[in-house]
This record gives C-alpha cells, structure tokens and sequence, in this order.
C-alpha cells in the first residue's frame, strides 16, 4: 500500500463542519470521505487502508464507543479525536482507547495535516502487519492436528525425545511432524518458528 | 288681719302646691348642708325610686358617702363633667343605690346664702341619666374606636363631598395635620379619571345598595409615595328624613408597606431568576462552548483550505473561492445566533409581561438545550395545542421554568441504560388555562423526595444547587399559576404548570 492513496474518514455529526475538514484536507493528495454517524461509517468500512478523524461527542454512538466497536471488529485504523473543549477525563480515555492523538476544535491546519501524514504512516505499519498476521494465520490454519502439538511444543524449548515422550510417538514420527511444520510455516529457522508463533498470539 | 291672714293661707296653699309639686317630682328633689359631708336635710320621695331608699332613711346622712369614688370630687376639681351656668352647677356622676350598685345621676345644685353670703345650705335636682350615660360612652368608644382604627376612616358630605371626619391614620397617609386643618374633598383627592370611572360609580352603588366594596387606588398628593387603597364605602341613611342618604363612611386602608414589600419580593425574584439563568449558563458552559467552537472551527478550515490552495496554485479564478466564502459567513452567522441567544437569555431585565406564543417558546428552548440532548441522547418530542395559544406573562421567566423542567428531564435519565431517550413536552389549553407539561421516562421520582421536592438546596443531583425547582415554583406562582410533580417514583416523571391564558397581576 501506498500512504498517498490511503483514505481519510472524517465523521462528525456537524454537516458544515465536515465539509469543512473536507475542504481543508482536499488540498491534499488523500481521498477524503466523510460520514454523519459512527453507525454510517460501520455500515460502509470495506476494510480499505487510512486514518479517522473522530468528533468525540454525537449522538446515538460517540466517538468513545466507536473506537470500543473498533477494537471488538479489529479495525485498527488510526484515531484522531476530534473535540469542542479540552475535556480532561475524555481525553484520557479516547487515549486508553488506542487513539493516535487528540485535537481540540478550533485546530490549525498545519498540525491537522501534519497528524494526519503521522495517522497515516502509522496506518501503513499497521496495515502491513495486518496483512502479515493474516498470512501467517493462513498458513497456520494449514498445519494438522498433530503438527500444532509438535509445534508448541517445539517453541517452547523441547527436544525431540521429550516431545516423543509426550505425545506418546516415536522420536522419528516428531522430526517428520516437526520438519513439516517449517515447511508450511515457510520457517527457515527455529528461531524464526518461535518469534511467528508469538506474533499469532497463540 | 284680714289681709294679713289671707296672704298667709295664700302662701299656705302655694307652700302645699309647692310640696305637692315637690312629692310629686319624679325628679329628686334634695337638700344638703353645705359642709363636706353634704348631709342631706330633706328629700322628695321620688328619691325611693331612683336611689331605693326612703326619705327618712337618709336624711341626716352624709351624702358624699354615696358618690362613686371617682366622681366625688368632681366639683372641686371641676371635672369635664361639671357645667356652671348662673349660679347653677350641673353634674354628671355616679351615685350609689341601696343595693350597692351606681347609676348615673344628672344633678343641678344651687347654694343658699344668707344676707351676709355664708353659705345655709345647697337644694338640688337629680335626675336618672343611667341610659344616656351608657348610650354616650358607648358612642364615645366607638368614636375612639374609629378615631384608633389603623384603616382610614372618613365620613364625607353626600351632596358635597366634603370630607367631615377624617381619623388619626387618615391624616397621617394624608400627611396633613389636625391642627392645620385643610378643607378636604373627595373630589380632591382623585385624578379625574378614577374619580368619574370609579369613585362616582361606587358612591352611587353605595348609595343604592346601602354598602359598596372593591379597590379604589389613593395616592395622596399631599405625601408622596404612599399608596393608600378604598376598600369600602357605606351609605348612612336619615330615618327621620325619608330614608335620604344622609352621609358617606369611606374605610381605605394605606398599603404603602405592603406595597413595598410586594415591590421588594418582586425584585427579588427578578434577582433570583436572573442569578438562576447564570447559573444555568455557568452549568451549561462547556456544551455551549462546544456550540460556539463548532462554527469557529468550521469557518478556520475554510480559511486555512483555501490559503493552502492559493499557495498551492490550485485556484485560477475567483469563483473557486467564493462558495468558501458564502460558507464562511454562514459559520459566522451561526456563532453569532449562539452568542445572540445566549446574552438575550442572561440579560437583566425588568418584569414584563407581554403576550407570546408557548408552542415557539417551548422549541426555542429545547434548541437552546440542543448540545446537550445530543450528549445524553435525548429525543425532543412535541405535542403542541393546534390552536397555537398565547399566553400573557413574563417570557424569559417561563423560559427559565422550561429550560430548568426541561433539564432535569434530560438528567433524569443519567442512571438509565434506556435508549433512545425521550423528553416529551406537550401544550394543552384547559379552560381558561394553558398547561405545559414535561415528561420523562427515567426512574421517577418517590414520595419521600417528592415532599422537599420544592424547597431551595434540595437536589439529587451531584453538581446541582437545588434553586431550579424552587425558583420555577416561586415564578409559576407569581403569574397566578401552579406548577407540580406526577410520578409513581418508578415509570418516569412529569411536570405540569398551568397559567391563566389571559395574564392576572
């Protein structure tokens, strides 16, 4: 993915002052796009690479509760929260809730669109390591039974006699097992083994 | 001897006639010594009837005994009651009977001197005045009675308005001086306008219907800032002369510190709705701040776009810009609505009563309301009186009672998971009066809480002053209406107040 073709989401209930943002970030090389509701924005995300720029209070679902549904659906597009006054005890949680940054409403442009290229290179990184996980889940998902025991068991230090021995096989059967699973996993070392099993947060 | 003798039977038959007179007197006849004591010598018999002794018990008795003993030194000390007139003194006094009680007598004495002036002795005529005595000083309290009244009283000449008695609390809220005495006419003393449209009408019902009540406004001109108030007039009748009005009794009573302190809880309030609107704008600060930063906001992204793009190169004519322009004066239009409506709401003003449409009033307030019904996910819902009546009182007041009913609905739902969350407000014309009702559907309200419900510093809530119950009730009341509280403390909560349509001072 490139930054320069990752979109915008601005949502905000105040329809001027969206199409305010709009304007302001259309001088820009991103694709800007703006909804009325958190709900709006849910019901239209195909997944597709960018930043939020969240208004805090709207009615129905606020800000706060979207960056909740965000985790639960695995959305991990940056948040930038937008608010009408500093308030403090909002601001603490929008930030425990994994937003990237907070700006009190009115903001300057520059630091708008400076928090905006950050949002986005943070977008890419995340991006990417959404698709690595995704890869290396499809690939895990291809491993048997049998492989996946021989795998956890591998990672956390075990020899292979010691695997033999627990799994109640031949110390044979493991190495066949075990040089199966760096194939599908395209592991080129244990050490490589290990570190994608903590990534898959098995 | 022959005349000599005729002129003694003749000075004998007149003695008889005389005696006879004398004992047949029903007034007594008495003769004293003319010493302290004043012993009685001889008395007529009508002295049985009126004192219940008999002639020849007394005589010989001291009679100053018998005298009441604040009446027995009234001729010494020329008591108000003693009258001289030729020799003759005339006395009212109390005298004992036999049984032991007084009764007024109404005694002329006269003193019998010798040749040489010494007093021989003192013949008097008495007379039972017991009744009259009882009459006069029962007059007498009356008139002191009125004289102390703290009402004004004044008795007026039905021909010609002139003002005959006027009591002590009618000279002071006249500021005029007994001793200095003004002629007073009624007439005088009204505007010609009150007089022909009220005063003349009351005097006539009055003199029709024997008595007239009502409220006729006095401000006397002879003391300034006193406010006096007719509140009844009586027609006194002559029974001798036709049943003719004879004079007027005119009864006011001076208002001035009642006016005054009327005067005074009105500014109060003015001042406690006045503090009660800052206090909502102070609680509502951060909503309002949010509103006004909204336009704000918007008008500088407008400004900031449209500098990058200049700079940028990307505007090649003007028309690009101007829809930037257009929009950001709309924004600055809306900033100033905000601000607009929220000085006109915090403005001091005096009272005032005009006619105003309650259904505009009620949604205006909710807009007012509107950030913060978006933070609480309120919904507004109106359920207005189609005939879109008008009601006659002090508009921001009945704002203030709105927005603090309307606020606590909204906070009423803070410990509800209920969603969407709706604040119905409804417009009703009953009778002759307008109800406005807000409803909630949070918890309620319970018995126990709805009893203090009312009363200053009683709140629920965690950052409330508990004033906006009780200022609404105190301005409710104030525009001759009622303002109270329905919930069964479980299914929501309603308030209502009615308000005469057509306004009542």
């Amino acid at each position: 993915m490139s930054i320069s073709n990752a979109t915008v989401f601005i949502i905000d209930d105040d329809a001027d002052f969206r199409e305010s943002v709009q304007w302001l970030l259309e001088s820009t090389t991103y694709t800007i796009e703006s909804y009325a509701s958190a709900q709006a924005f849910l019901d239209d995300y195909d997944q597709r690479p960018g930043c939020i720029l969240l208004d805090v209070r709207m009615p129905e679902i606020s800000g706060l509760a979207l960056q909740q549904i965000m985790q639960e659906r695995d959305i991990r597009l940056p948040v930038i929260i937008l608010t009408g006054h500093g308030d403090v005890p909002m601001a603490v949680t929008a930030m425990k809730n994994g937003a990237l940054d907070f700006l009190e409403k009115p903001f300057d442009d520059d630091v708008l669109l400076k928090l905006v290229d950050r949002a986005m290179q943070e977008a890419q990184q995340r991006f990417s390591q959404q698709n690595e996980e995704r890869e290396l889940r499809e690939l895990y998902d291809t491993l048997s039974r049998r492989e996946r025991e021989v795998m956890d068991l591998v990672v956390t230090g075990n020899s292979n006699r010691e695997i033999a021995e627990t799994l109640g096989i031949s110390p044979k059967t493991v190495e066949v097992h075990r040089s199966r699973v760096m194939g599908k996993m395209r592991a080129e070392s244990l050490a490589q083994l290990v570190q994608m099993h903590s990534r898959l947060a098995l | 001897m022959q005349p000599l003798e005729q002129e003694l039977k003749q000075c004998l038959q007149e003695a008889d006639r005389y005696r006879l007179l004398a004992e047949q007197s029903t007034d007594m006849i008495s003769r004293h010594t003319p010493t302290p004591e004043w012993t009685f010598i001889d008395v007529n018999p009508a002295i049985e009837r009126l004192l219940g002794y008999k002639a020849e018990e007394i005589i010989g008795t001291p009679g100053y005994d018998l005298f009441h003993p604040d009446d027995a030194d009234n001729l010494k000390k020329r008591a108000e009651s003693v009258r001289y007139r030729r020799g003759m003194y005339t006395n009212v006094y109390r005298f004992q009977h036999r049984d032991g009680h007084y009764i007024w007598l109404e005694t002329t004495s006269r003193t019998i001197r010798d040749d040489d002036g010494t007093p021989q002795e003192i013949i008097c005529v008495s007379r039972d005045v017991t009744e009259r005595e009882l009459a006069q000083q029962a007059t007498r309290r009356l008139a002191r009675v009125v004289e102390a009244s703290s009402d004004l009283i004044l008795f007026c000449n039905h021909r010609t308005l002139q003002l005959t008695y006027m009591n002590e609390t009618a000279y002071r809220t006249f500021g005029a001086e007994r001793e200095n005495l003004a002629v007073f006419y009624l007439n005088q003393m009204f505007p010609q306008e009150i007089l022909h449209n009220l005063v003349e009408p009351a005097l006539q019902h009055a003199a029709l219907y024997g008595t007239w009540y009502g409220s006729i406004p006095l401000y006397p001109a002879g003391n300034p800032g006193r406010i006096a108030e007719i509140r009844e007039i009586i027609a006194h009748r002559n029974r001798a002369e036709n049943m003719q009005v004879e004079y007027y009794s005119i009864i006011a009573r001076d208002i001035t510190l009642k006016r005054q302190a009327e005067e005074k809880a009105k500014r109060q309030q003015l001042e406690m709705a006045h503090m009660s609107r800052l206090l909502s704008v102070g609680e509502m600060a951060t909503e309002l701040a949010h509103e006004v930063n909204q336009p704000l906001a918007t008008i500088i992204n407008y400004c900031n776009g449209t500098f990058r793009r200049l700079d940028e190169g990307q505007i090649t004519e003007i028309g690009q810009v101007t829809r930037a322009m257009e929009l950001i004066s709309t924004q600055a239009k809306r900033a100033s609505e905000i601000i607009k409506r929220m000085r006109r709401f915090v403005r001091r003003t005096e009272f005032q009563r005009v006619s105003f449409p309650i259904n505009e009033t009620c949604v205006e307030v909710t807009r007012f309301l509107n950030q913060e019904a978006i933070d609480h996910d309120i919904r507004f819902e109106f359920e207005l009186d189609e005939q879109n009546p008008n009601i006659e009182a002090d508009r921001l007041q009945i704002e203030q009672v709105l927005l603090n009913l309307i606020r606590n609905a909204i906070e009423a739902y803070s410990e509800c998971p209920l969603s969407p969350r709706p604040v119905k407000i409804r417009t009703r014309i009953e009778g002759r009066r307008l109800q406005v009702s807000v409803s909630d559907q949070g918890p309620g309200i319970n018995e126990e809480q709805q009893k203090t419900l009312f009363d200053p510093f009683s709140t629920t809530k965690e950052n409330g002053l508990g004033m906006g119950l009780s200022i609404s009730h105190t301005i409710i009341e104030s525009h001759s209406g009622r303002l109270w509280v329905e919930s069964d403390g479980k299914n929501g909560t309603s308030f209502h107040f009615q308000l005469p349509l057509k306004g009542q001072a």
